[in-house]
């Protein structure tokens, strides 16, 4: 297990802040890509870091922590996006100032990307957007990503099916 | 705007810190590197260019200036953490593209012609930003902010200094404790928060069809002129100050018995615009100039 | 000459590479012979490996851990919508208070105040712009959504900063004498704006105006102290 992990769980003052700053842009990508909404993201990378705070002790590196905090962060993001819907948030495919906010987002934090290709997987359909990023972008598994969101095996494969065909139209 | 207790703090280190050092130094850089400067004292100018490269110039205390990076990476300035380091004058010439951080003390500190992020930290020097950004924040404690930019988000904080903004961004939060905070959108925001507890606020712009702009302030005077044909529901309250209202009113206009809470529509367009204050009087007019949609 | 293509699915899984060697054969067959589907498949192949290819980190707009850290702190309350998954604070051994100075712990402290008290109010969290409507216009929170204990949180608040600003005042001597003046003025300044609003919603409880305003104010407040007990970031 990473020394710096080892010496946050200790309490070594300084060492979770350096965690932070290590690992921070990775979670943020992720919840940016998931939810095409910077300020949602940011909300989510916070709850992401706090919860990893809070349950440092139970990590024992089993994996390394970038994957655990990887996790948590997808936990996050479904849990978020299952509360939205509970509370009959209309939930849009972009957050508020739309494809504009979201490619200037990526785009500060990410110079070297690919704008047409960031612009058209945010544009995506939120479920085929969430398998597509989690499969083709982040390298989960098929059965890896069913676990994740909880839904069926072949949902999954054949939203990505979709998403890919939708972004290849996109694109031209 | 050096402060008396700066001043002798430079006397008595005089003698110590060697004299000033001309500097001139250039590296090779990517163009879209993240590059930090920290600066105690003095005052630094960042200035875009279109080279692939981070240069320095200008004057600094002897062997106090740190400067190195390569790729996506660069640090330079004069700092330590006992705030004990001399001075020091810089020109920093940065590609345009590159994204910026900036810590000062008490330096003056100001960002031109530079396209990707700034975040700006200052005690007591002002900050000036110019030009088109991906993003900015500012924050000062006594510095006053001058903002003659654009970023699709605007961030400004400072205690006692003055915030200055002429530009446009479409989500604007500028925030003081007693400075005055005087801003003219360009462009209209989508969303706008302006606070402050005592310093006066005077808005001119517009908002974005179904957007937001927010002002609330203790006693601070808010003096706010909007366009006239803007569709919006427009909400004042306050406990102890006057309202004037120069705005057309379409429907609604309800008072409350004690006069001191008005609400009403100007037209279609659900955009909404609310204004608190305890004492500070609030006065809403129609401006005449015609507001770049 | 083909009369048929070959299905989406069947494309999708060669282009992952996903399929046995037995259909991937067959697959192959079918290309050699479909330029149709091989355009499809190539198609397919440039995109997964685009999408493979983007940026895995993307760097935030500002620093987060000021609220992380603030959050962090956020008491068993938890927001309604998410009783089913409260977190339990953190465990023995380790506190947030060793992650700073003492004071800025006490900063943190403090701002827990806070957080659990703002979120009462106005049931939002992080960052996300709160849609801010004056009393009075339609859809505005009705008095009763407002909790009764809010002279309670008010009396907190006030505690908590009274600690900090002991605090403040007995480190005065570790931080820099120039920002522990401009601290000290803009302090008093929002003091007195806390007076004033405190005083008028004391003979008026019920206004939610002077309860935004006081928040308002003691955000503020807290604000500054936070600002001014960041520790200088790692060069």
């Amino acid at each position: 297990m990473s020394d710096l992990v080892e010496r946050a769980q200790r309490g070594e003052a300084g060492a979770f802040d350096r965690l932070y700053r290590e690992h921070v842009e990775r979670v943020y990508a992720i919840c940016l890509r998931l939810s095409a909404d910077p300020l949602r993201a940011e909300g989510l990378t916070q709850d992401v870091f706090v919860r990893a705070w809070r349950r440092l002790d139970s990590f024992r590196g089993e994996s390394r922590f970038s994957t655990w905090l990887h996790r948590i962060a997808v936990n996050a993001f479904m849990e978020d996006h299952r509360s939205m819907t509970r509370r009959g948030r209309r939930i849009e495919t972009t957050g508020p100032g739309g494809l504009e906010a979201y490619s200037i987002a990526i785009q500060s934090g990410a110079p070297d990307t690919r704008l047409d290709l960031e612009r058209a997987i945010a544009a995506l359909p939120r479920g085929a957007r969430t398998m597509i990023v989690l499969h083709d972008v982040e390298g989960y598994r098929y059965e890896e990503v069913a676990a994740l969101t909880g839904v069926a095996l072949g949902t999954v494969k054949s939203q990505i099916h979709r998403g890919r065909r939708l972004l290849r139209e996109a694109l031209g | 705007m050096k402060s008396l207790a700066s001043i002798l703090l430079v006397l008595a280190t005089a003698g110590t810190a060697s004299a000033q050092d001309e500097v001139n130094r250039r590296i090779g850089i990517d163009a879209h590197a993240y590059i930090k400067v920290y600066l105690l004292e003095g005052s630094v100018r960042v200035v875009g260019w279109d080279r692939d490269s981070l240069a320095v110039s200008g004057t600094v205390a002897t062997g106090r200036l740190f400067f190195g990076g390569a790729g996506k990476s660069a640090k330079l300035g004069v700092w330590d953490d006992n705030l004990e380091s001399g001075s020091a004058d810089l020109e920093v010439r940065v590609p345009a593209t590159s994204t910026i951080w900036i810590k000062s003390h008490e330096a003056d500190v100001s960002v031109s012609g530079v396209t990707g992020g700034v975040d700006a930290y200052s005690v007591t020097g002002d900050v000036r930003v110019a030009g088109t950004l991906r993003h900015l924040y500012a924050e000062s404690m006594g510095g006053a902010i001058e903002i003659t930019a654009s970023a699709p988000s605007v961030r400004a904080k400072t205690a006692g200094g003055w915030i200055t903004f002429r530009g446009s961004g479409d989500d604007l939060t500028l925030s003081t404790v007693a400075g005055t905070i005087d801003a003219a959108a360009r462009r209209n925001p989508l969303r706008a928060r302006i606070e402050t507890v005592t310093g006066d606020i005077r808005f001119a712009g517009g908002v974005q069809p179904g957007g937001a702009l927010a002002f609330q302030t203790h006693s601070g005077a808010v003096d706010i002129q909007l366009p006239g044909d803007l569709g919006a529901e427009v909400a004042v309250a306050t406990i102890e100050g006057e309202i004037a209202n120069g705005l057309r009113v379409a429907a609604g206009g309800e008072r409350d018995l004690r006069g001191r809470e008005l609400s009403f529509l100007t037209g279609e367009g659900g955009a909404q615009v609310t204004v608190r204050t305890f004492s500070g009087d609030v006065t809403l007019s129609a401006s005449e100039i015609a507001i770049e949609r | 000459m083909n009369r048929s293509h070959l299905s989406e699915e069947r494309l999708n899984d060669y282009a992952e590479g996903a399929l046995a060697p037995a259909d991937r054969q067959a697959v192959e067959d079918h290309l050699a012979a479909c330029a149709d589907c091989r355009a499809e498949a190539a198609g397919l192949r440039t995109l997964l490996a685009d999408l493979e290819r983007l940026p895995r980190e993307v760097h935030p707009p500002r620093d987060l851990l000021p609220q992380i850290e603030t959050a962090a702190r956020r008491p068993e309350v938890v927001p309604i919508d998410r009783e089913g998954s409260r977190d339990r604070a953190g465990s023995r051994g380790r506190s947030l208070r060793d992650l700073r100075a003492p004071l800025a712990a006490a900063a943190l402290g403090l701002v827990v105040v806070t957080a659990a008290a703002t979120f009462l109010f106005v049931q939002s969290r992080g960052p996300e712009p709160i849609a801010e409507r004056a009393p009075g216009v339609a859809g505005s929170p009705a008095p009763g959504d407002f909790p009764a204990g809010f002279r309670a949180v008010a009396n907190e608040y006030d505690r908590a900063i009274g600690e900090l600003t002991a605090t403040l005042e007995s480190h005065s001597a570790d931080l820099d004498p120039l920002t522990v003046r401009l601290v000290e003025e803009n302090l008093r300044i929002i003091d007195r704006a806390i007076r004033e609003s405190r005083a008028a919603l004391d003979a008026d409880p019920g206004n939610e105006l002077l309860r935004h305003l006081v928040v308002a104010s003691y955000e503020r407040k807290l604000d500054l102290l936070r600002q001014a007990t960041q520790p200088p970031a790692p060069l």
